[in-house]
């Protein structure tokens, strides 16, 4: 037998095992149409997950940092925020620009209030929430010793997080910061002084820590009168 | 697909799902012996192409560029389903029939096929995957290349590798189908 009638052989035999497709192409494209909105809920699922996991991450550098490591944990932990304010611009998730504020509000105060049982402090509430920012969750983080809220708040293109978590008394953060990169300032938050990290491409950090030994924190896509004013409303 | 139209053009869609669904359900179909897999991995395939059509950079590689998706998801899939009918079962599914084929032509040519999958079946991963592409999908060197994410030279030699194993195992099957229909 030669090449060319070998070939044949083989090509035939396989078509001849062939299956014929069963399902009508509605339906197939109705099946397909379902996994796209099932893979586009897992991508965002993942995404979500790795924010909050950085979320907690940072938090906890930022807390044992001040304690054991004085100095060069602070340069890990501004490449954590650089992580996050990315992983926050990759994020495309759609939303309706033209929210209910007061549906917003009810919103999270249904999600607080689910979590507010088995949580040590009275958790705080933004009554501010940029425009065009949705909430994508409320989350208490398990990861750390310390209780941990997690506030995560969406907009097309961007996100931004705001955490609280309950420190010693005896607490104290500081932060280096590139002034390449970035610059920081103090700035009135109420009655606390808070710390105000601005960078280059227009995402910021605000930090405070409250009486009632609240370490607050709001950082993402965010502009720095946003943060402020986000800081302010917080009841 | 008329309800969502961030797919852009529906009618093309539609267009390639009828064209190339049965093509990327028979590759897997062929790899795995097993036919729920195969479509859920073939509409899995579609689903990322779709999602991922805006990477696509050279319209002519559409066909290679879905099957090196279906490729990678059947990687994932298979390795989660760690299920397999043996060959020997693969006739139930033999469904394309000519019309002019008397029972025991049919008998025959089924016989034929799952010898050759069964010979198939003895190769590489890799092998298998060329050779099904070369002699199911009728598929050019260098596409199966860029669906494999291969140069077009280690296809050649994966296609002469395991087209000499398979001659070694079906030449005699091979004259013998020969002779009967010649």
């Amino acid at each position: 037998m030669d090449d060319a009638k070998f070939d044949g052989f083989l090509s035939n035999s396989l078509k001849a095992a062939e299956i014929q497709v069963k399902t009508p192409i509605n339906e197939l494209e109705q099946i397909i149409i379902e996994k796209i909105t099932v893979n586009k809920q897992k991508k965002k699922e993942k995404r979500r997950r790795v924010i909050q996991v950085a979320a907690a991450v940072i938090l906890l550098i930022g807390i044992s940092s001040a304690v054991f490591f004085p100095g060069p944990v602070y340069a890990l932990k501004k490449q954590f925020f650089q992580t996050i304010l990315n992983i926050g611009k990759s994020i495309n998730i759609s939303l309706n620009s033209d929210a209910d504020r007061i549906q917003l509000q009810k919103q999270i105060a249904g999600e607080v209030t689910a979590i507010q049982g088995g949580t040590p402090f009275k958790i705080l509430v933004p009554q501010y929430i940029p425009p065009g920012f949705n909430i994508e969750s409320v989350k208490k983080s398990v990861a750390d010793e310390q209780p941990c809220i997690i506030m995560s708040f969406t907009a097309p293109n961007a996100n931004v997080l705001f955490t609280q978590t309950s420190v010693t008394d005896k607490f104290s953060s500081s932060v280096n910061v590139d002034a390449q990169q970035a610059k920081a300032k103090k700035v009135q938050i109420d009655k606390y002084e808070g710390n105000l990290i601005t960078f280059e491409d227009g995402s910021a950090n605000l930090l405070w820590i409250t009486d009632d030994h609240l370490m607050c924190q709001i950082f993402g896509d965010i502009s720095p009168d946003q943060a402020i004013e986000m800081a302010n409303s917080i009841k | 697909m008329a309800s969502n139209s961030e797919f852009g053009d529906d009618s093309l869609w539609r267009l390639a799902i009828q064209n190339y669904y049965p093509r990327i359900l028979n590759y897997v179909y062929l790899l795995t012996e097993d036919r729920y897999l195969a479509e859920d991995i073939a509409q899995e395939t579609f689903a990322k192409g779709i999602a991922k059509f805006h990477q696509l950079t050279d319209p002519d590689k559409f066909f290679p560029w879905l099957l090196s998706i279906a490729i990678n998801t059947s990687r994932t899939q298979i390795e989660r389903n760690k299920r397999s009918i043996p060959a020997s079962d693969m006739k139930l599914y033999i469904s394309k029939l000519p019309v002019d084929e008397s029972p025991a032509e049919l008998f025959e040519r089924q016989e034929t096929a799952t010898l050759v999958l069964e010979a198939i079946r003895k190769l590489s991963h890799q092998e298998q995957q060329v050779i099904i592409m070369r002699y199911y999908l009728d598929m050019k060197e260098r596409d199966i290349a860029f669906a494999l994410g291969v140069t077009t030279g280690t296809v050649k030699k994966q296609l002469f590798r395991a087209r000499s194993k398979l001659y070694n195992d079906l030449h005699q099957l091979s004259e013998s189908v020969g002779d009967e229909n010649g």
